[in-house]
């Protein structure tokens, strides 16, 4: 009888709060939450309580709290209003965070929600129906007319071989693809991972990936710089010489030039609007379009050739110069959003 | 017997080790994210009494259609055992009272009235409602003295996102995801209090469900005089079965 009551007893106090239910974020999930304390006192709940059994936390910074040139995370920021900082230097080699545990994805597939706020008077209706009509049916629909999707190298004298894709995959990166701005899509818009394999686009014959190298710089090149850094501009595409001729190379962050070839797409995001060619993503000024690090959610609707696709947590992503996409259908189309990634330590 | 009883509880106590163990397992949590919850509870928990304002919206997908429900509601917190918030919406104008381990809910529009015997302390209230009836409490979520435990229960991965920025106040971001669900909490960084939250649910074909609550007006330990938390049914009001059980 002892041992039927001890067993009974056990079961409640293990069992008896974890059971409670309560609200939409579910209280009680074993730390005797749902559990709430008797009144004490005045206060409403009877102050704080803290489990001395929690899981390790992971010590991240901030994601560019304070705008450095560090760029721990792919992500750049580009909306305008929250740490728009496009002066960022490029790194190529991004540094590992700290302490980063290798978690399964945590993807953020465009998390989304309704922009038609009936709430006029809430203090953010503002953004959000501004982010709802940038974006109502204008995203990325592939306005690439007279381009035509790849059917390989096209006889052109590419080094990279990087048609046969390859699924690598890879354990050493953590998908921490925050889209600050989660209304990306608009809750009808929402799109949750959905695979499709990658076909390396095809941008024209005066396109090259990284790694092309040629014996001579085309006529048609015009010469940019910046920090004393010279390079060759032609067709979307970037050279920098070397021994015995030029090599094409990706474009360092804040670069500009003054036009993009015919194909460039047009990315609206997060109140702003960017643009796409390439693999290269840019925003426009007076002077011209300027090279930017891949906005943390942008959706496109091409990777050209130089990509891979990586399997990451059983979810694959085509990498591209350091840029990780997910590919997404959008409206049947399939599409390819940028997430960020973390390498881990 | 006596070493039953030992062999049985050394078991008991090794499940419990385990069951300690494995819901450890495999989750990520950010220092960052945590501690701003643990800083909203402490704060919360310290109050004595309370009032707010939460607007809200409800979105469910309904086939090809999305149904969407809008509220607004002015919440009045007292002790342990007295609340009362009044809500205009969609659904009309409610009242409910709590007080003396009494739930009274009012439909100003129907005139219609339910009272309910709970237990006398608001937080085994909701629990009580909620395991019962259909029916959601406004932001009761943040008033769990386990907040952060409860998320790190129930979440895979807990981030903390870049500060908001609106209109000048800065507000921390909170993000906790599973693969059913996502939420986002706000917290005004300089209040320690909720400023708004979102929660998704997820299915197969992506978005389902969602739900986003702002709030505003908040004021901490307010004076609130006994008479806001006391319902009197009006002379021809009916008794009714308004809330829906499970």
């Amino acid at each position: 009888m002892k041992l039927i009551k001890y067993i009974i007893c056990t079961f409640v106090l293990i069992f008896g709060f974890s059971e409670l239910q309560a609200q939409r974020m579910g209280h009680g999930g074993g730390r005797g939450g749902g559990a709430a304390r008797s009144h004490s006192g005045g206060s409403i709940n009877g102050g704080a309580q803290r489990s001395s059994s929690r899981p390790q936390t992971t010590n991240r910074s901030q994601p560019n709290r304070n705008q450095s040139t560090s760029t721990q995370r792919r992500s750049s920021q580009p909306k305008a209003s929250v740490n728009n900082d496009r002066n960022r230097q490029s790194s190529t080699n991004r540094s590992s965070t700290p302490s980063t545990r290798n978690k399964k994805s945590t993807t953020r597939e465009g998390n989304a929600s309704s922009r038609e706020n009936k709430a006029g008077s809430r203090e953010h209706s503002k953004t959000r129906e501004a982010n709802a009509g940038a974006r109502e049916g204008n995203v990325n629909r592939g306005d690439k007319a007279g381009n035509r999707p790849s059917n390989g190298s096209g006889g052109r004298n590419i080094n990279s071989g990087n048609t046969n894709v390859n699924v690598n995959v890879n354990r050493n990166v953590h998908v921490n693809n925050n889209h600050y701005n989660r209304y990306y899509n608009g809750h009808r818009g929402y799109y949750p991972y959905h695979y499709h394999p990658y076909r390396p686009y095809y941008y024209g014959p005066a396109w090259h990936p990284v790694g092309f190298f040629m014996a001579a710089m085309v006529t048609t090149a015009v010469v940019v710089s910046i920090h004393n850094q010279q390079y060759y501009y032609d067709s979307g595409v970037y050279y920098q010489e070397v021994s015995g001729g030029y090599e094409s190379v990706p474009p360092p962050v804040n670069i500009t030039v003054i036009n993009l070839p015919d194909g460039m797409e047009s990315v609206p995001y997060d109140e702003d609007t960017y643009y796409y060619y390439g693999g290269v993503f840019y925003t426009k000024s007076e002077e011209g379009f300027t090279v930017i690090e891949a906005p943390d959610g942008a959706v496109v609707t091409n990777i050209p050739e130089g990509g891979e696709e990586i399997e990451i947590d059983e979810v694959k992503y085509v990498v591209y110069n350091d840029t990780y996409f997910q590919p997404l259908s959008q409206d049947g189309n399939n599409v390819y959003q940028v997430v960020a990634m973390e390498q881990n330590e | 017997m006596k070493f039953k009883i030992r062999t049985y509880l050394g078991a008991v106590i090794l499940s419990i080790g385990m069951i300690g163990c494995s819901s450890e397992d495999g989750g990520y949590y950010e220092e960052g994210a945590v501690q701003s919850l643990d800083q909203l509870s402490e704060n919360i928990g310290e109050l004595n009494s309370c009032s707010f304002t939460l607007v809200s919206t409800e979105e469910t997908r309904e086939g090809e259609d999305w149904l969407n429900t809008y509220k607004e509601t002015d919440a009045y917190i007292n002790g342990a055992d007295e609340m009362y918030f009044y809500s205009v919406g969609d659904n009309g104008r409610t009242g409910v009272w709590i007080n003396e381990g009494e739930l009274s809910l009012f439909l100003f529009d129907e005139n219609e009235y339910q009272t309910e015997k709970v237990p006398k302390n608001l937080l085994r209230t909701i629990d009580s409602i909620n395991s019962n009836f259909k029916f959601q409490f406004p932001a009761a979520d943040f008033f769990y003295p386990s907040l952060t435990d409860d998320i790190i229960a129930f979440a895979d991965s807990l981030f903390i996102n870049k500060d908001k920025i609106i209109d000048k106040k800065v507000y921390k971001e909170i993000f906790a995801k599973t693969t059913e669900k996502e939420i986002f909490i706000w917290i005004d960084s300089e209040t320690n209090l909720p400023k708004q939250l979102e929660i998704y649910d997820l299915g197969a074909n992506g978005l389902e469900k969602s739900y986003v609550g702002t709030f505003s007006n908040w004021v901490e330990d307010p004076k609130l005089p006994s008479k806001l938390f006391e319902f009197s049914p009006p002379e021809n009001a009916v008794a009714s079965e308004i809330l829906k059980r499970k």
